[in-house]
């Protein structure tokens, strides 16, 4: 019953799973260079370099704003499990009473007495709050969940695509790197050896 | 990743493909949520060795004895039978949770296996797939 909630509903995490991202908000991709000597032609090296480091950055960038995001959506599309948990948890106990104990202010606790629970009240944010019959509580709970998760997968979507961005920059600045370092030893003239196999 | 010294035996053939780069990023991005798995796994276990404290010391204690059992921010007041009964549940659902994250982690390294046959066997010890 209390895992009616989390069960069969979709691991969010499986879209990183594929060979390809798309981006879930339109977040630009880094070309991937296909041939380095072309793609060098007529460029200056120092502007190259500079043009990868700073797309680096802004993925960089990117990246830590999206991880933020997607633990704070993380933890409220766990604090709403809990809370449908607890009202499956009072719609057991309607025909009985009870004691809860409630926090008054910081460190302090007072305790009441609840007897046939038939509502609870949701706080709806500006001061805000509702009576709810247990049915209609859950039904508001799960709403906010379902548009929770699809957030949450749109931004683990969007992380798993700018790592990639970041990855192909990386994989581009080595590449580009390499590619001079073999070119400047190809130059001098006269090299002792030039093994090329 | 990838980013190694270039060996004068391994500076011939290192065209990096489309297909070769999608294959990296694949890696990159399945071996980040490998290591925050194994993050959450460690959690979990912790509160699951937290519950089997818990419910050892409930087992301990008078039949007659009342428990405060945490729901949000506040604590409800229960029998001894029906905090077993919650800790259970609650313990199942860690269980649960671990399973499935070994699961994942299963399937992450059977990804990374095939992966690691295709980029090894192409680019040898010019690349470097840490975990």
């Amino acid at each position: 019953m209390s895992t009616a909630s989390t069960e069969g509903h979709v691991n969010p995490y499986k879209v990183l799973y594929n060979q390809d991202i798309k981006s879930a908000s339109n977040i630009p991709t880094v070309s991937f260079i296909e041939n380095v000597d072309e793609y060098l032609k007529d460029k200056e090296l120092e502007t190259v370099f500079k043009q990868l480091q700073e797309g680096y950055n802004k993925y960089k960038y990117f990246e830590s704003k999206l991880t933020n995001n997607v633990s704070i959506l993380t933890n409220r599309s766990k604090q709403l499990q809990e809370t449908i948990k607890i009202i499956d948890t009072m719609e057991t106990k309607q025909e009985d009473t009870f004691t809860m104990n409630y926090e008054l202010s910081e460190g302090v606790f007072s305790s009441a007495e609840i007897s046939k629970p038939k509502s609870v009240y949701l706080w709806l944010g500006a001061n805000i709050m509702l009576e709810y019959s247990f049915d209609e509580a859950k039904q508001v709970l799960a709403k906010n969940l379902s548009s929770v998760e699809k957030q949450l997968s749109d931004t683990i979507q969007d992380l798993g695509f700018v790592k990639d961005q970041i990855t192909t920059t990386d994989v581009n600045v080595s590449r580009v790197y390499n590619y001079d370092v073999i070119q400047r030893r190809k130059k001098p003239v006269g090299a002792p050896k030039e093994e090329e196999k | 990743m990838s980013k190694s010294m270039i060996d004068k035996h391994d500076e011939i053939d290192l065209e990096v493909s489309h297909a070769d780069q999608k294959m990296i990023n694949t890696f990159g991005r399945l071996n980040n949520r490998k290591h925050e798995l194994l993050r959450q796994k460690k959690f979990k276990q912790e509160d699951l060795e937290k519950a089997t404290d818990a419910q050892d010391d409930v087992f301990l204690a008078d039949d007659e004895t009342k428990f405060k059992y945490m729901m949000g921010e506040a604590y409800i007041e229960t029998e001894k039978s029906e905090t077993e009964e919650l800790i259970e549940k609650y313990m199942a659902q860690l269980e649960e949770d671990i399973k499935k994250i070994d699961e994942e982690i299963e399937d992450i390294a059977e990804v990374h296996k095939e992966l690691k046959v295709h980029l090894y066997a192409k680019f040898k010890t010019s690349i470097n797939l840490e975990e």
